[in-house]
């Protein structure tokens, strides 16, 4: 069962597209990283999902349903800026969350905000960025939401408070819930994440499970002592993702088959052929970021 | 759902009772001031006759049932007479020597005053109509809810300016959020009436006495008087409604306008080329004015009214209509905002 279903969901601003025929599937119980580059259209997404924004195209469905005002009783949204209105007290922001969500716990609340060395009496204009994002963060948790979404929902926290907001994420993953977060700390969302996907241009350009896309990817690399060395068999083979080259290094991204290719590349003449394992910041990177021109015009001319 | 709507109409009537204590404040002063170096209210010096050891007080019961007081006090070279009807309406007679005493005060319409050789003879009566009606407390409260609803008016824009995530992630329909956010606020503008009406009873008593009255004519400019306010604050929710930001300064100079459309569209047709352009630009425009119904002239205690353009039965019904009109726009806009 899908918690959230994204199904050819598409925003345009004039002749700009933030969001392209974008489809996913979050699991129910899930942490679901979003990940890309800035302007990739996370937060547009998310926005589009919440019916914040009219979408162009696409739709979008929790445990099946349509999004409907009732359904905000399941689910929870933190946007990556304060949206805390500055003249209200922290208290006063909790008070609006317990009229307003039948499911909302004070209590649960006042810990987190406790946990986060918040003062509730404090007016929110007097609080910095970061404890604007943990207020945000605490009254979306206790909500008791199915599902939350999260825009960066550690923006500006200290790494203590960054690691207990991962912490609520996994543990929410745990009592069943869906976590959808964003986040530009890769670390944070291989940390805490089950589930990708990469945002480029409002397309989805790489999903999957964190585990899975760490064990298929691998970079291959070896050094050709000769720059001229033909490997267009090895560089053209479908399992390769994409060809970089520093000086006489050539590392191929591969898809599966590590060793296989490592063979290849050895037979075509190089040497001090590895295999090296990716983590999920290396794929992001190699993902979004094109080879550089110099790679491309190396990779054309071993492949010539 | 209407929490943080609640807590701003609560900001804003605690800042009009500040304002209106602050006005209560210098009332009172004004008032001791008056009591020690002004002229006399004549009630005031009535009861301090009665109350001087050295009068003689006489009291009977005439045959219509009204009690008469009469007081002597050889002393003062005063003679009054009390004539109490019930409820507040009297006949006061004062009759004293014309010599350097403190001068009497009551209001001109209600007071006559003559002098038969050395002695001043003043009559008041409190049944007058103008102590026994509201006019003025009822019209100068009017204004005071007009101002809160210019105030409270931006609801919708405050909420496009960075607050959209909150306000249309709460489980309920952006058309039920803005109805809501609405009838708070115009609760809120009924309460500022109410405030007003209460500082300005206050200031009434202090001058005049515990004299009032609510007439049928003063319940229904009660009626327009806070619709007027009403279906201004709906306007100016529908001219702000999409903004996101710079709709302070709509807010603030709307008014401006809103109130010379009305006197534009006045302007007589032989009038010169330009003021002629103006008042057919004006004309249309003063057809769904707010202020052309309700204008706060009406609450001035004239009995001209000549600035008055339609009855109540008209004035009542429109104001009615525009403020659902605005509304029902201010809701459309409001449901089709992206955060």
């Amino acid at each position: 069962m899908n918690a959230i279903e994204i199904s050819h969901l598409s925003k345009r601003y004039g002749s700009s597209v933030a969001v392209d025929d974008l489809s996913l599937q979050i699991p129910s119980g899930t942490v679901f990283g979003l990940l890309g580059p800035n302007g990739s259209g996370k937060t547009t997404t998310f926005k589009c999902m919440l019916g914040l924004m009219r979408s162009n195209a696409g739709s979008v469905e929790y445990a099946g349903q349509p999004l409907a005002p009732a359904s905000f009783e399941d689910i929870a949204y933190v946007p990556e800026r304060s949206v805390l209105y500055d003249w209200m007290t922290v208290a006063q922001h909790v008070e609006m969350n317990r009229r307003a969500f039948a499911r909302f716990d004070p209590s649960l609340a006042e810990q987190l905000l406790t946990r986060f060395s918040i003062d509730p009496r404090k007016r929110v204009r007097a609080l910095s960025k970061g404890m604007r994002t943990a207020v945000m963060v605490s009254l979306a948790f206790a909500r008791n939401a199915k599902v939350l979404i999260l825009d960066e929902p550690t923006s500006g926290l200290d790494p203590v408070n960054q690691r207990h907001v991962l912490g609520l994420i996994v543990n929410e993953a745990a009592r069943g819930n869906t976590v959808l977060f964003s986040s530009h700390q890769i670390g944070q969302v291989e940390r805490a994440a089950d589930r990708i996907a990469v945002l480029e241009r409002g397309r989805s350009i790489l999903t999957g499970q964190v585990d899975d896309l760490k064990a298929d990817r691998k970079i291959v690399e070896g050094v050709f002592l000769d720059g001229t060395t033909d490997i267009t068999a090895v560089s053209t083979d479908p399992r390769v993702a994409r060809v970089d080259r520093t000086e006489r290094i050539v590392r191929l991204l591969v898809t599966s088959g590590a060793d296989d290719m490592a063979q290849r590349m050895t037979a075509a003449g190089a040497t001090g052929v590895r295999v090296l394992d990716l983590n999920l910041e290396d794929i992001f990177f190699y993902a979004v970021s094109p080879a550089d021109a110099t790679s491309d015009s190396a990779s054309r001319s071993i492949a010539s | 759902m209407t929490y943080v709507e609640w807590l701003r109409v609560g900001a804003a009537l605690k800042r009009t009772a500040i304002t209106l204590g602050i006005l209560v404040a210098i009332a009172i002063a004004a008032r001791i001031w008056v009591a020690y170096y002004g002229p006399v209210d004549a009630l005031s010096y009535v009861s301090s006759v009665r109350h001087d050891p050295s009068s003689h007080v006489a009291v009977s019961t005439l045959p219509d049932g009204s009690q008469r007081t009469v007081i002597d006090n050889p002393a003062k070279q005063v003679h009054l007479e009390v004539t109490d009807r019930g409820h507040g309406d009297e006949i006061v007679r004062i009759v004293r020597s014309s010599g350097a005493q403190t001068p009497l005060v009551f209001g001109d319409a209600d007071m006559h005053r003559s002098t038969h050789g050395g002695q001043t003879d003043v009559t008041i009566e409190t049944n007058r109509e103008v102590l026994n009606n509201s006019t003025l407390e009822f019209g100068i409260a009017g204004f005071i809810a007009l101002i809160v609803g210019m105030i409270l008016a931006g609801s919708f824009a405050r909420e496009n300016d960075g607050h959209l995530e909150i306000a249309l992630t709460k489980p309920v329909s952006r058309t039920e959020l803005s109805i809501r956010i609405m009838l708070v606020d115009i609760a809120g503008i009924v309460a500022a009436w109410v405030l007003g009406v209460l500082a300005t009873y206050i200031v009434h008593a202090l001058f005049l006495g515990f004299h009032f009255g609510v007439t049928v004519r003063d319940c229904q400019l009660a009626v327009a008087v806070i619709l007027g306010a009403i279906a201004w604050y709906a306007l100016l929710c529908c001219a702000t409604a999409s903004l996101k930001r710079n709709y302070g300064i709509i807010l603030g100079t709307a008014w401006i306008a809103g109130q010379l459309i009305p006197v534009l569209a006045h302007i007589p047709r032989n009038a010169p080329p330009l003021l002629g352009f103006l008042r057919v630009v004006a004309t249309p425009l003063s057809w769904i004015d707010p202020f052309t119904y309700a204008r706060i002239s009406v609450a001035m205690p004239s009995e001209t009214e000549i600035l008055r353009t339609y009855p109540y039965a008209v004035e009542i019904p429109v104001l009615v209509a525009l403020t659902i009109a605005y509304a029902l726009c201010a809701i459309v806009q409001w449901r089709r905002v992206e955060a």
